[in-house]
């Protein structure tokens, strides 16, 4: 038992952020992406999760843009893959969204929390694609979309309670006399506000431990095999056993990719709901 | 059967031996890779990418924007159109469903009212045939009364004439065979003779 048998930074740079796409010989092998120079000293190094969030980008509209011709006169769409998309929108806004903030103010959030939903989605099934990996198992990623999560319930809460009463309704009423208010409701106040902060920082690590770990664990069954590659009694029955739990941990992960994007547009479209009314 | 597999006890043994050894292979190996994977930067709380965030920034804003625009905007609005043309038909139907029973009540109504006026126009007919058919009857029964009464007449009165003839017929027989009778004398044959011929006459008459 040894741990130089699986070389820990090949099993990593499979599910973590690259310069390049490693792909097999007969397809292209290692390609390296390049790297754009803005201005100055400033580049930008195009990496595999850019590709792949662009591509997801893209294929989002591609799909999303000819289902909206279809669906904008308000006839019904034909056809079992645009009813799919038709079922998950709504699925997403009558179940999640207008329960979550009220469908009086829920209109306005509806595109913003599907193109959440669907871009998470995409990016958690990167991860199931050959070759590919999972954005979302970064923390920039899912920090960044926690981030527009975040500035998007403060701009709704500012924009339904107004800029000064959404802060002030921070703090709770309360029936303290007027010496220890001074004390307390800063206190409440900041707690409020950083409170706030944190559950947007959770969001964003809760999505990123799901992803990377599953694909972590995926990454480890499959290295054991190359690992006892070289105790050849041994062998066999790792490589069985692995691909066998490969196999199941995927259809897991599948499911898991669904269900992290589920539960991220669940929780936004919570907090959007919890700004849109004071204390 | 020497190349038969036999589980026995020690080979059972053998086998959950070799299955914890493996499994505790997969579990050191996973403990010294994790700890390996510590080390070597691994961790995805430490591997921030600035570059990454920014462009995760820019792409997700621009494809909200886009879709925005071109797809979940004209979606919602075109999923709100519908369901109020679908609510629409339903209140429409529900309005035309409820005119209908009202109308089909009007009608069950008035189809009511229509087999009892139909059962009524039969009635009536039926009486006014009834009344007609005795009219006809009485009609007809004195029609062939009067008919009758006629033959009866017109029976007598030829019985009558006929009677008048008779006795005229016999009275001047008589007076002939009286005097036939005053011109010779009278034997019993020829009294016979005699009466047997005005018989005959009489029958012949």
């Amino acid at each position: 038992m040894n741990g130089e048998l699986i070389d820990v930074a090949e099993v990593g740079a499979h599910v973590s952020d690259s310069d390049s796409f490693h792909l097999p010989e007969f397809l292209g092998g290692h390609i390296e992406l390049p790297c754009i120079h803005i201005c100055g000293d400033y580049s930008l190094q195009i990496t595999k999760f850019m590709v792949i969030e662009l591509a997801a980008a893209l294929l989002l509209i591609a799909v999303f843009v000819p289902l909206a011709c279809k669906i904008k006169s308000g006839k019904p769409v034909r056809g079992r893959f645009w009813n799919l998309l038709e079922v998950f929108l709504l699925y997403l806004r009558d179940r999640v969204i207008y329960p979550s903030i009220g469908e009086k103010n829920a209109k306005p959030y509806v595109p913003f929390l599907w193109t959440l939903f669907f871009f998470i989605l995409l990016c958690n099934l990167g991860g199931m694609l050959p070759w590919c990996g999972s954005p979302t198992g970064s923390l920039a990623v899912t920090a960044v979309l926690a981030f527009i999560t975040y500035l998007v319930v403060i701009g709704g809460g500012m924009i339904r309670q107004g800029a000064f009463k959404y802060w002030l309704h921070q703090v709770p009423k309360m029936d303290v006399p007027g010496p220890l208010s001074i004390f307390l409701k800063p206190m409440i106040f900041a707690i409020e506000v950083i409170g706030n902060l944190i559950k947007h920082v959770v969001l964003s690590i809760r999505l990123l431990a799901n992803m990377f770990a599953g694909h972590v664990v995926l990454a480890v069954f499959l290295a054991f095999i190359s690992g006892t590659a070289g105790i050849l009694w041994l062998w066999p029955f790792v490589t069985v056993g692995s691909l066998g739990m490969s196999l199941a941990l995927s259809c897991l992960e599948l499911f898991v990719a669904f269900l992290q994007a589920y539960i991220f547009t669940f929780l936004a479209a919570l907090f959007i709901g919890m700004a849109q009314h004071q204390h | 059967m020497r190349n038969t597999l036999r589980l026995t006890a020690s080979s059972g043994k053998r086998l959950t031996v070799a299955a914890f050894s493996f499994f505790a292979f997969l579990s050191g190996s996973a403990v010294l890779m994790a700890e390996e994977a510590e080390g070597s930067g691994l961790n995805p709380l430490k591997t921030w990418r600035t570059d990454l965030a920014l462009w995760t920034f820019v792409v997700f804003v621009l494809l909200l924007l886009v879709l925005w625009k071109f797809a979940f905007g004209p979606i919602a609005k075109g999923l709100e159109t519908r369901e109020q043309s679908v609510l629409d038909k339903i209140s429409n139907a529900e309005k035309a469903n409820a005119d209908a029973k009202e109308l089909l009540n009007l009608y069950q109504q008035k189809l009511s009212e229509s087999a009892q006026e139909v059962r009524q126009i039969i009635d009536d007919a039926r009486a006014e045939g009834d009344k007609k058919k005795e009219e006809i009857l009485a009609e007809a029964r004195a029609q062939a009364e009067e008919e009758r009464q006629k033959a009866l007449k017109e029976i007598a009165a030829a019985s009558d004439t006929a009677q008048a003839e008779l006795a005229a017929k016999s009275a001047e027989l008589v007076t002939r065979l009286a005097g036939e009778i005053l011109k010779k004398e009278i034997k019993p044959e020829d009294h016979a003779d005699l009466l047997q011929g005005a018989l005959n006459e009489i029958s012949q008459s």
